[in-house]
């Protein structure tokens, strides 16, 4: 049996889950949190062997950040990220804090048991990109990683110049960057841009 | 002799046909306000706004700074131009706006002042334009960053109306099933009416129809993580009622947990609350058996120092029998 902790503040999907993974019978949950940074204390005396933790959870604590700082005191615990949004960056973000698996919860085409097998199969299931999302008259494939960043600072609500000095480019290089995306989306000001990306999540700078 | 004065008369004359022809207002004054040259325009302004013409500069100025105009002209102010203080801005009775301006011009070891008046209407109105523009800007800017700080919770709220219409309508569809068979007295296709209820009530068990306030509160969470690795963390005194010393509140709390209970064998957490002069104040302790004489800040607590910090609140460390940990949140 694999014990399991859930991290997810949704009660909705959190129970879901747990039913999921309970009526398997391969898994034990050990506990359901719905806060991120109570993750690390969790791991301290129980025998947790896989962890499902969500991104964004309760209080706008980052699933991430928990994810970082539960591998670098327990690197033997297998870490599956798991997110409804389609934030571009979250991927990255997660190799990066060096968790085992990553799951889209409504992008994906292969479930979560699956990919709980998998992990704890020393596999690394991982999709191969972020979804997919119509932006204007393109979609999110389309854009740069630059454009992404100029997009994110501007949702930020970040003046060119403060965005340029940010990005460690020249305020000229940003309307260029915003030239292009405005070009590739058909929109006619950046406020419709950012309402539309942030609208459809891919973009959350808080996390 | 006559032909110098002759032509010294021209000279003078065509200067003034000259300036009076500008149709801006001009004067030139020495530095203690006697008039050297004073334009037609300049004269019909000042004296549309005061009442006379230019008699004395510096007088004319300060009339200008400091008057209630006449004649129907009002006083505008210049926000759109902060780079400009000191200049006065008027509406006169025809509805034209006009700038003045005062300027110390130096020529070697000689100053001269020059006021001067610019009939600035259409930039007055196109700066205004783009002054208040920018103004609905920022609040743009604000609400797109309020909107961003709430997106998560938005989506969450839109997924829970999701998830409740879809049982609605699902439901919906068996009663009105049932109520035909019953109604037609038709039973007959009992077997799909069964199956339809089955799922429905499948969704019900897997989806419960509660939302999130319903979750345990940040301190039920916490202290059943405690109760996990074995630590009774117990809260004297009353706590914060703001969510945000509230948080700051518990991530301290977390941060001292983590630590008594991983370098000092912990398995009682102590935290008094007190309120001071609008500042909680905060007491963190542990019966740890470790004695520390001093500790190098990992990245644990330099990072909750940070985050303290940054909301106005400050933390300090204090080493003995225990590490305590003290913490200061404004109310």
């Amino acid at each position: 049996m694999t014990n399991v902790l859930i991290v997810e503040d949704s009660r909705i999907s959190r129970e879901a889950i747990e039913h999921q993974l309970t009526a398997s019978g391969e898994y034990t949950i050990i506990a359901s949190i719905e806060n991120a940074a109570n993750a690390e204390i969790a791991c301290m005396k129980e025998n947790i062997d896989l962890i499902l933790m969500d991104v964004c959870t309760a209080d706008d604590e980052s699933g991430l950040d928990a994810a970082a700082k539960i591998k670098k005191h327990y690197p033997d615990i297998r870490i599956i990220i798991m997110t409804s949004m389609p934030e571009h960056s979250f991927m990255q973000k997660a190799r990066n804090c060096g968790c085992d698996g990553f799951w889209y919860k409504e992008f994906g085409n292969i479930d979560l048991l699956e990919i709980c097998r998998q992990t704890m199969a020393g596999k690394y299931p991982w999709p191969e990109k972020s979804p997919v999302i119509p932006i204007g008259c393109t979609v999110s494939s389309e854009l740069t990683d630059r454009e992404l960043e100029v997009i994110r600072a501007l949702a930020l609500g970040m003046k060119y110049e403060e965005i340029a000095r940010d990005l460690g480019i020249t305020a000229n290089t940003v309307k260029y960057h915003i030239k292009n995306l405005m070009q590739k989306t058909g929109y006619r000001n950046t406020l419709q841009l950012v309402a539309d990306v942030v609208e459809k999540r891919l973009i959350l700078p808080k996390y | 002799m006559f032909n110098s004065i002759k032509n010294k008369l021209f000279t003078v004359r065509s200067i003034r046909e000259a300036i009076d022809s500008c149709p801006g207002g001009i004067c030139f004054s020495t530095t203690g306000g006697r008039p050297i040259l004073v334009n037609r325009r300049m004269n019909e302004l000042v004296f549309e706004l005061t009442g006379h013409t230019v008699i004395e500069a510096n007088t004319t100025w300060d009339e200008l700074e400091s008057i209630s105009p006449v004649n129907g002209c009002t006083r505008l102010r210049d926000v759109w131009n902060s780079s400009d203080e000191g200049n006065q801005v008027f509406r006169m009775k025809n509805g034209r706006i006009w700038r003045f301006r005062k300027l110390i011009l130096k020529n070697g070891r000689e100053s001269t002042v020059q006021i001067d008046a610019s009939d600035i209407t259409e930039l007055y109105q196109k700066s205004n334009e783009l002054y208040q523009n920018n103004l609905r800007l920022m609040g743009i800017r604000q609400r797109q960053k309020d909107l961003l700080e709430n997106i998560v919770e938005i989506n969450r709220d839109k997924e829970l109306l999701s998830t409740k219409v879809r049982i609605h309508d699902e439901l919906g569809r068996c009663l009105v099933a049932t109520k035909k068979a019953l109604e037609g007295g038709n039973l007959t296709d009992g077997s799909q009416l069964l199956s339809g209820w089955k799922e429905a009530i499948r969704d019900m068990t897997n989806i419960p129809l509660t939302d999130r306030s319903a979750g345990p509160s940040p301190e039920a969470e916490l202290l059943k993580v405690a109760d996990m690795i074995g630590c009774h963390v117990e809260f004297i005194g009353r706590q914060p009622t703001e969510r945000r010393a509230l948080l700051l509140l518990y991530a301290a709390v977390r941060e001292a947990l983590t630590n008594a209970v991983r370098h000092a064998g912990a398995d009682r957490l102590s935290v008094s609350i007190s309120e001071i002069n609008f500042m909680y104040h905060v007491v963190i302790s542990n019966n740890g058996k470790t004695r520390v004489t001093s500790i190098k800040e990992g990245g644990g607590l330099s990072s909750l120092r940070r985050s303290l910090e940054q909301e106005g609140a400050s933390l300090r460390i204090v080493c003995g029998d225990c590490v305590s940990l003290i913490v200061d949140i404004p109310a």
